[in-house]
């Protein structure tokens, strides 16, 4: 009464591995056999290396392919952009602010949403690492609305708690 | 497991990086050993007692038994050289350090729990969080190494044996009525096993823009939807080949208690048949608990592993068969 499923892929193979995706109410089922299953990417075997071919076949949900796009670097880290579109992860979390153009648009397409609510770990800073974090917030603000006199008094408030409890 | 041994199991996950540090893969060896000793430091305040076991200092065949009990990935074992993996006595717990991202933390319970196991694993979350600066973005939420876990992190699934809506070829049908809720499901049927084990897993596929408790509820909602639609394909399957169906589970449980020799995945096959026997009433059970234990205890090298010896294929099957006939014998009947 079970009749073995065979591989979508190359259809000779007996599928071992079932996936199903329901995106903006539409159901894709995939049945794979292992070797195909390896070929289509959906086991990293070196961590991060076999995206490629997954994304060639599926088309890149990390942005799309411009080829007039300028290389660029991760200023904190050093990692490509180059390398983010081909393996789809990034180098450290400032990652996010450096190459936001090409991640924000993929966001939109894979999560439908570009703004995160739940929760926050700042609840668990301590009292002057939390407070310090306001001043940043309020400082980069006062610099949005050009208000440098504010944003320079609020940089000096940061300086003398530098001196005591932050890290 | 619930009542009807439709949910087996129920995982929460949480992905979280330490703030300012490149994630794993990019990681030097001096501060990836930092980042262990920092997640395993912060632990010392748990409730529970934690251990810790480097992924250098385990045998091949402990790595491969955990990866078989779902406490730790593929991912983690070929990966970063100093990668670890941190659980509690009851291995409920498991924190992935240095995987894809700094900190994987999970709890899994058997059953239909997602709730509880949220619940333990934000304890877990917090302790971690309170001696640890996360990278957390205001608008994005808890930056991961790869977008897809952006926002929450977080990952809650449910593992489903759905042996009537397989059988009934009507697996598909049911996942479009579920669509409204993002989810992907997988069956992963991995060595030994295979398609007719009838175990999928169900999962949100959205991070970014739910909260924790809307992405349970979705999951949830969906897990009982299809768990509604499984006992009326039961049903269903019931009432179109009544003989055929019971003949074919009466041949299994005469298998599993006599059988000499098993390999996994006729086993598995099999126990889904005896497994839906049970549901019918057909066969008694007086500790399905004990079956479940015997699914993970027959997998390769959770066997070799306390059999304390590496077996060829042959062998396990000799070792599968009589395990298997012992605890079927024991606690199942006609
Ligand atoms: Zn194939
Ligand atoms: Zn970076």
């Amino acid at each position: 009464m079970f009749n073995q499923r065979l591989c979508d892929n190359c259809g000779k193979r007996p599928a071992v591995y079932y996936m199903m995706n329901v995106i903006n109410g539409v159901a894709t089922e995939r049945y794979l056999c292992d070797e195909c299953k390896q070929k289509l990417g959906f086991v990293k075997k070196q961590p991060n290396l076999d995206f490629g071919g997954f994304f060639s076949a599926i088309g890149s949900p990390f942005g799309a392919y411009d080829a007039k796009e300028k290389h660029r670097v991760c200023p904190t880290c050093g990692y490509g952009s180059g390398e983010y579109r081909k393996t789809g992860f990034l180098g450290c979390p400032d990652c996010y602010e450096a190459f936001a153009d090409m991640i924000n648009p993929a966001l939109v397409r894979m999560q439908k949403d570009t703004k995160h609510v739940g929760k926050s770990p700042n609840e668990f800073y301590s009292p002057e690492e939390a407070k310090y974090n306001e001043l940043l917030r309020q400082r980069d603000e006062a610099v949005e609305k050009e208000d440098f006199a504010l944003a320079a008094k609020l940089t000096e408030e940061m300086k003398q708690m530098k001196g005591g409890e932050q890290k | 497991m619930s009542e009807n041994g439709i949910v087996i199991s129920s995982r929460v996950r949480l992905a979280r990086n330490i703030a300012g540090l490149p994630f794993p893969s990019k990681l030097d060896s001096e501060r990836s050993l930092a980042v262990t000793q920092k997640v395993y430091g912060a632990l010392g305040k748990a409730r529970e007692h934690y251990s810790i076991i480097r992924i250098s200092d385990m045998s091949d065949l402990q790595g491969e038994a955990l990866k078989e009990m779902h406490l730790i990935s593929d991912d983690l074992l070929h990966g970063n050289k100093y990668a670890a993996a941190i659980m509690n006595k009851s291995n409920d717990v498991c924190i992935m350090v240095n995987e894809e991202d700094h900190i994987r933390e999970q709890c899994i319970l058997p059953g239909k729990k997602l709730r509880d196991a949220y619940v333990k694993i934000n304890e877990i979350d917090d302790i971690i969080s309170s001696s640890n600066k996360i990278a957390f973005d205001p608008r994005l939420g808890y930056l991961t190494s790869c977008p897809t876990n952006v926002g929450t992190g977080m990952r809650a699934s449910a593992l489903m044996f759905l042996p009537g809506l397989s059988l009934t070829n009507s697996l598909e049908r049911c996942m479009n009525a579920v669509s409204r809720f993002d989810l992907t499901v997988r069956g992963e049927y991995g060595e030994g096993t295979s398609s007719e084990s009838c175990l999928y897993q169900i999962s949100n596929q959205k991070t970014l823009g739910l909260s924790e408790s809307d992405i349970l509820a979705n999951v949830t909602a969906a897990v009982e939807q299809i768990e509604r639609n499984e006992i009326a394909a039961r049903k269903a399957l019931l009432a179109a080949n009544g003989t055929a169906l019971r003949d074919n589970i009466m041949r299994a449980y005469g298998i599993l208690s006599n059988a000499y020799a098993l390999s996994g995945k006729e086993f598995m096959q099999r126990m889904a048949l005896v497994k839906l026997g049970i549901y019918y009433e057909f066969l008694k059970c007086e500790d399905r608990d004990a079956l479940e234990k015997l699914i993970a205890d027959v997998k390769p090298a959770s066997m070799m592993l306390k059999a304390g010896k590496i077996m060829d294929g042959e062998e396990r099957d000799v070792c599968r068969a009589e395990k298997v006939s012992s605890v079927v014998g024991k606690v199942v009947s006609k």
